[in-house]
């Protein structure tokens, strides 16, 4: 005998959500699509260390100090760590409107607007908003449905607005925002001491060995230190001058999209309304204050009610309840506001649906006239 | 259940800035509503603030490559936590009755607050 049992599947909100990005380890990894380059930084990165541990620091440590390999070590795993953190988590990516919300923007611009005439442009869609007694201009962006906040902007890369939107990297496969830009500037900096770092320690250990046999056996004998040197060589000015150009920009409190556009410099000659106007405020600001959450809460679960038939098993009565699903501690909960058992608490007005009947909607008998009760996440939409 | 949503307060640079919705005139006292988005500004004022709490946390995370807050509870995710129980309660005590919810900002991305109007169908419908 097979019953037909309603089944719920669990669908996490990270399976869909738009924009261009790619998620793993179920959503808690987040990048862009394209990661070729990425990997091609990892590859850099791993070998030219892996060369630098397996041939110089062993003949180093000896020859100088057991420190080297040590403070070597040190800052490799702090780049690799910094590296993984800016490319697998939110930059700070603004969830679209749901249709709600996008609905009654439509509703305001169109009373502040009017109705424009067939063949007009209509006028643009923005809002004047005062920081710091300077008018900041909040854009409409019309792929996300919403008036985007101030410093942020739309990646065309990964699709998404992104909060106090810095650029997208390849280098690390992922945007720069505001919740993982500390992240990249350490993983610059970071980087930057560490090839400084590789590249003396090798131009100091090919002196070494020249002493003993000789400069061009030396080249001979180590083809792997001639490479370092050559990759360092390369790597040191861009990432050293790319340091150099952040550590300017979170001294000013300013990101790379608004230094591109001269937002508060050139011909437009504003003040940044973002700066503190003293340099250590700023850095401070930037690298140690308050980090915002992801507010896309990417491992939520949207549940789907899947049919399944299933060989002599039976309904489950009203008494059995599902646990709710547990959320971590940095997680929204889904659905707004949920008493201890999970449901949403209705107006009193309105008697809360028992689980019978909202996992069995086909089967409640209703009485002529009576209208059907939605569950209790009626009227929301899903991103 | 007719439901309907909301969007009453817009967020600008950790405030939230309101009108009161004409559509709840009748079912809720407006100081009421402005007391509980005064409260929400202020808890958001305080998950923003540069304090010497988050200062520290910020040093300390630098320190560890930012490794810590695999481990730790950021000093803005507490606040978030304590704002989601003063939704739940505002829920519970001011909202549901006048049979309206409150949803966490966060849940919209801290664009909006949202309010949800519950309705009975039988009474929009004159029956």
């Amino acid at each position: 005998m097979s019953v037909m049992v309603a089944r719920k599947k669990v669908v996490r909100k990270w399976e869909k959500l738009p924009g261009r990005n790619t998620f793993c380890c179920d959503g808690r990894i987040m990048m862009a699509r394209q990661k070729g380059i990425f990997y091609l930084t990892l590859f850099l990165i791993l070998g030219t260390c892996a060369l630098f541990f397996a041939f110089e620091c062993r003949y180093l440590a000896v020859q100088l100090s057991p420190a080297i390999p040590v403070f070597a070590a040190v800052l490799f795993l702090f780049a690799m760590a910094t590296l993984l953190r800016t490319s697998f988590s939110d930059p700070g990516v603004i969830p679209r409107a749901l249709p709600d919300e996008a609905a009654f923007i439509e509703m305001e611009i169109e009373a502040t607007n009017g109705t424009v005439p067939q063949g007009q442009r209509p006028p643009p869609r923005i809002k004047n908003f005062q920081i710091n007694n300077q008018i900041v201009k909040l854009k409409y962006c019309y792929t996300c449905k919403i008036f985007r906040p101030p410093r942020a902007s739309h990646c065309s890369i990964c699709d998404n607005c992104v909060e106090r939107f810095d650029h997208h990297c390849p280098w690390v496969g992922n945007c720069v925002g505001k919740r993982n830009y500390r992240y990249f500037y350490l993983f610059i900096l970071s980087l930057s001491l560490l090839t400084i770092y590789i590249f003396t320690f090798n131009i100091v250990y090919v002196a070494l060995k020249s002493l003993k046999i000789g400069f061009l056996n030396t080249l001979k004998e180590t083809p792997g230190t001639v490479l370092e040197v050559l990759i360092c060589f390369f790597t040191l000015w861009s990432v050293v001058g790319l340091t150099g150009f952040h550590t300017f920009l979170v001294a000013l409190n300013q990101t790379t999209n608004e230094d591109i556009k001269g937002s508060w410099t050139g011909k437009n000659r504003v003040q940044n309304p973002y700066s503190h106007g003293n340099i250590v405020k700023n850095c401070c600001e930037v690298l140690c204050g308050p980090l915002p959450p992801s507010v896309l809460d990417r491992r939520g679960i949207l549940q789907q009610e899947e049919s399944t038939a299933q060989e002599g098993s039976c309904l489950r009565g009203p008494g059995t309840q599902e646990p709710p699903a547990t959320q971590g501690p940095g997680q929204a909960q889904e659905g707004g506001m949920k008493q201890q058992d999970g449901s949403i608490p209705l107006p009193s007005a309105v008697p809360a649906p028992s689980v019978a009947d909202t996992e069995k909607p086909e089967e409640k008998q209703r009485t002529p006239g009576e209208l059907p009760v939605p569950p209790p996440d009626a009227g929301r939409a899903e991103h | 259940i007719l439901t309907q949503q909301i969007p009453v307060c817009e967020f600008h640079f950790s405030q939230f800035s309101c009108t009161f919705p004409h559509l709840l005139f009748l079912q809720i006292d407006r100081q009421q509503f402005e007391e509980t988005v005064r409260t929400l500004n202020n808890l958001y004022a305080e998950a923003e603030k540069l304090g010497g709490q988050s200062y520290l946390e910020g040093c300390l995370a630098c320190l560890t490559a930012y490794t810590i807050f695999l481990c730790m509870e950021t000093h803005y995710e507490k606040v978030l936590k304590k704002i989601a129980k003063f939704i739940q309660e505002q829920n519970e005590k001011i909202y549901a009755p006048q049979g309206l919810l409150l949803t966490d900002p966060i849940e919209r991305g801290l664009r909006v607050i949202e309010i949800t109007i519950y309705e009975d169908r039988g009474l929009t419908s004159g029956r």
